[in-house]
């Protein structure tokens, strides 16, 4: 049987190896959307605060943010993986795997990592079954794991913050690596290694499908269960290696640390690009947004901002950034036509806030 | 009117024929001049015009991706075109929305499903119209609405029924109900027959006809080009989203359409050996199968090298029995046997491990992810296969999936096209291009031809032909007789969950099959 000419696949002009790296680099660029976000709130900061765009400041904050950061990585593999699903437990898992990481001090820097990320596994596994077998809602299971973390954290801590005094747990705060911080290091492997997962590994694809479309997923023979209960529990794993971080920068584990810390990262996630109804995003994506998010509250704080400004003011952040970040909507003057309405009910929000009150 | 030749401006003829030759001819009910449609890398629509009388029923048609329903939709308001002007009554118009066109008395009934499945048949038919009173909404007017519409198209379901709970067929007829649910001057219907069997559609023309005879318009898609010659008065063949003919109805064959829709005669047929394939050792034998409330008692078996034909109305349970043998519903009671082994599927996933795979009936919903490309949507199944340790190797998932997708000619600039971009015949290529790959014991087809076009379906059953040669058992699910009846060699028919008889395809009609089928006695 011949095939004429414009049957069966045709092969645009670019086609070929070439214009699938194109198009993935496209796709990656797309989806962390906001690079130019990022170069933006870059230029601005430089602009504005001298001590803005200096080594010691830059390293200051990703320092910092890596705690979130890695939670943001886990809530991008949850959020992906469609059906609604959302962590809410991550920022108290985070307190409640570094106080269980403390009360296993006695055991030495292994323990103590063991002792937190187990906790942080546990509570992954608990929202997992949550979510897969007793097919509740996500946002449900993980709000009441939110509540019962954080209980832990305090009765196991009695509520007062626990020194922490384990040889070697320094170095993962102030340690550095080829001139840099170990918890950047730790942020940037978790982040490339979470990229490569997601875009190279068959994990990654099958995650991709079952947040696109879990009937079909299902259909093509793939566990989903298996796979959904997966991501869950390593947002748990991570959110104990962030409560190991936490303890070692601050020397304490408390029971009061993290709290909103998920909502940061959902924050982090959905200004890099991932849509909360799942099939689309990339890890590279949140780490855009962490860095965005980060870098402008360092920011505001550079400009003796005061606190409750900054809330408002990255608040505004995260919604002026998702609307223009929105997919599948025609050209970007059309979304920013879209989000005018929305602008306006803000701005509006804020004369009467200050001018008139 | 005359066949027209390929390229030839239709404005020419329309001015010819309105400037007064007749005296007074009333201006097309809807009248497109000039419609041009790209989507990114893609022009779907190129200088389009086609006008639409009213009293008579136009029909498009085209291979997959031909652009007939970008045109449909461009009609309806859902798209705006790039260039081009739309008519009303004569008058220039420009849709802002759907709700602009239905204004005008235009609805659509777009080819995928885009139901509710949470609200009732009765509010999914009415959404967006619901009768109201004293500013609530009328359940009583709204039941009984949706009740007498349902019953003119044959729908036996309760309007009060959750939509979700119905297969594809009865949601195909609710779209079908909301699209004439209000009175309208032009019907568009994209592929209204695709998911029904021979009794329905006879009672779809019958409503159509009668929409008909009140002087409303049809615009008409389908692939069943038989229903073309039988119903409609006017022809317009697309090709790459050009016109390349128009023409009456009366007296045209289906070869001459298929020659204009693919620019040259193409041989039909149907891909069966003189001699029926007799299974010579069971590849797969069901006993007992039960599934309370849905089919009782089915048992049957399929040789290795078989094709298998399931026949029954919609309704009769043959989804639900594939369905239960591929592991996506729970059965009750029974036995499956691959080859000689009693296997037990809860899952697709044990299914697929038995040796037993499925296309689903539901491209959209079970079939494929549509934000994915054509490649990871057929390798995905299959990314074992592809996988060094836990990393894809892209180059050669791309090499393969290439090779699968052209085998099936699926029209795409690349194998990197998100499938969702896809028309509707060639998403469909694209499942079954998914397993075209694997060797298992027995594929089960439920409505593979399902909006594919001549060309290709042609290909599809010297592909089941292949599949059964190489020694695998197929069982097809198909609403369309004549391909059964063409492509296999034994056909078991069902009735209300049951299976009612067992015939050789080559000895048997489709009379006898319907009258099987339908429980009507010989009289
Ligand atoms: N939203 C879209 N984005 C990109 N391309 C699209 C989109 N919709 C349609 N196309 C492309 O436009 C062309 C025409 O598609 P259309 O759906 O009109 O075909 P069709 O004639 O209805 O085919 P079928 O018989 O398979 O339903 C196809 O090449 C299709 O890939
Ligand atoms: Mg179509």
């Amino acid at each position: 049987m011949t095939t004429t000419a414009d049957s069966g696949v045709q092969s645009g002009p670019k086609a070929g190896g070439r214009s699938d790296t194109m198009r993935r680099a496209r796709s990656v660029f797309a989806n962390s959307g906001m690079i130019p976000a990022l170069a933006l709130v870059i230029v601005i900061g430089t602009m504005l605060s001298p001590a803005f765009l200096t080594a010691p400041n830059l390293s200051n904050v990703l320092r910092i943010s890596a705690v979130v950061g890695l939670l943001a990585i886990g809530q991008t593999l949850v959020i992906l993986a469609g059906g609604g699903g959302i962590d809410l437990s991550v920022g108290s898992v985070t307190a409640a795997a570094g106080v269980v990481g403390a009360l296993y001090q006695g055991y030495g820097l292994t323990g103590t990592i063991v002792a937190a990320l187990a906790t942080g596994a546990f509570f992954g596994l608990v929202n997992g079954l949550g979510v897969t077998t007793a097919r509740l809602q996500p946002f449900i299971v993980t709000l009441a794991t939110l509540t019962i973390a954080r209980g832990v954290a305090f009765q196991l801590s009695n509520a007062t913050p626990i020194y922490v005094s384990v040889p070697g747990l320094d170095y993962l705060a102030t340690g550095v690596i080829l001139g840099i911080p170990v918890p950047i290091v730790i942020l940037g492997a978790a982040l490339l290694v979470g990229q490569l997962v997601l875009s190279r590994t068959v994990y990654g694809r099958k995650l991709y499908a079952m947040g696109g479309n879990e009937e079909a997923a299902f259909f093509s023979g793939i566990n989903v269960n298996r796979l959904r209960l997966s991501v869950y529990v390593i947002s748990g794993l991570l959110a104990g290696l962030a409560g190991v971080l936490a303890t070692a920068r601050l020397s304490t584990a408390d029971a009061n640390f993290g709290t909103g810390y998920e909502l940061a990262a959902i924050a982090a996630v959905v200004v890099g690009g991932a849509p909360l109804t799942g099939g689309r995003g990339s890890i590279l994506g949140t780490g855009v947004g962490v860095l965005i998010i980060a870098l402008f509250e360092n920011l505001l704080n550079l400009l003796n901002v005061n606190p409750w400004t900054q809330l408002m003011v990255t608040g505004l952040i995260v919604i002026v950034v998702v609307a223009l970040n929105r997919k599948g909507e025609a050209g970007p003057d059309r979304r920013i036509w879209k989000g005018l309405p929305l602008y306006a009910a803000l701005v509006a929000g804020a004369l009467l806030l200050f001018f008139v009150l | 009117m005359t066949p027209m030749t390929p390229g030839t401006p239709k404005r020419e003829r329309e001015e010819s024929i309105g400037s007064g030759e007749r005296g007074t001819v009333r201006p097309p009910l809807l009248s497109l001049r000039g419609i041009t449609k790209s989507f990114t890398g893609v022009t779907a629509l190129s200088q389009v015009g086609l006008d639409v009388h009213a009293g008579t029923v136009h029909a498009l048609v085209g291979e997959n991706g031909a652009g007939k329903s970008t045109l449909m939709k461009v009609m309806a308001g859902v798209l705006q075109p790039d260039s081009g002007t739309i008519a009303v009554d004569g008058a220039a118009i420009r849709f802002h929305g759907p709700a602009d066109a239905r204004r005008r008395g235009i609805s659509l009934v777009p080819q995928e499903l885009s139901l509710m499945p949470h609200l009732s048949v009765a509010e999914n038919i009415y959404l967006g119209c619901l009768p109201r009173r004293a500013g609530l909404v009328d359940r009583r007017a709204l039941l009984r609405g949706a009740g007498e519409l349902l019953e003119r198209l044959g729908a036996r379901v309760s309007p009060a029924s959750l939509l979700g709970e119905h297969g594809p067929a009865v949601q195909q007829l609710v779209m079908i109900a909301r699209g004439i649910v209000l009175d309208g001057k032009v019907y568009i219907l994209d592929e209204p027959t695709a998911a029904l069997t021979d009794p329905e559609i006879e009672r779809l023309f019958a409503v159509l006809r009668e929409l008909q005879s009140t002087g409303a318009a049809l615009v008409y898609v389908s692939h069943r080009l038989n229903e073309i010659t039988g119903l409609a008065d006017e022809v317009t063949v697309l090709r790459d989203g050009h016109v390349v003919q128009h023409r009456s109805s009366s007296g045209v064959t289906e070869d001459e359409l298929v020659r204009a829709m693919v620019g040259r005669s193409v041989e039909r047929f149907f891909d069966r050996p003189g001699e029926p394939r007799t299974g010579s050792e069971p590849v797969l034998t069901v006993s007992g199968l039960t599934r309370r409330g849905v089919f009782e008692d089915v048992g049957f078996t399929v040789g290795a090298g078989e094709v298998v034909g399931l026949a029954g109305l919609v309704g009769a349970g043959r989804t639900e029995v594939a369905r239960a043998l591929f592991g996506a519903d729970p059965v009750d009671a029974g036995e499956i046997t691959v080859r000689g082994r009693r296997v037990r599927v809860r899952t697709p996933r044990d299914a697929i491990a038995a040796g037993i795979v499925l296309v689903p009936e539901e491209r959209k919903s079970q079939g494929l992810v549509l934000n994915l490309s054509i490649s990871d949507n057929i390798a995905l199944p299959h990314l074992r296969s592809f996988a060094r340790g836990p990393f894809v190797r892209t180059r050669r998932l791309r090499d393969h999936t290439k090779q699968a997708s052209e085998r099936l000619r699926v029209k795409a600039p690349s194998v990197s096209t998100p499938v969702g971009t896809l028309s509707g015949g060639n998403q469909q290529k694209v499942v079954l291009a998914r397993w075209l790959t694997r060797q298992p014991a027995l594929y089960i087809l439920d409505e593979p031809t399902r909006g594919i076009d001549v060309e290709v379906k042609s290909e599809i059953y010297r592909e089941i032909g292949r599949l059964a040669d190489q020694g695998a058992g197929v069982l097809v699910i198909s609403s369309e007789l004549p391909e059964l009846l063409g492509i296999c060699d034994r056909i078991l028919v069902m009735r209300q969950g049951r299976l009612v008889g067992a015939v050789p395809a080559h000895t048997t009609t489709e009379h006898e099959i319907l009258e099987m089928a339908m429980g009507t006695g010989i009289s």
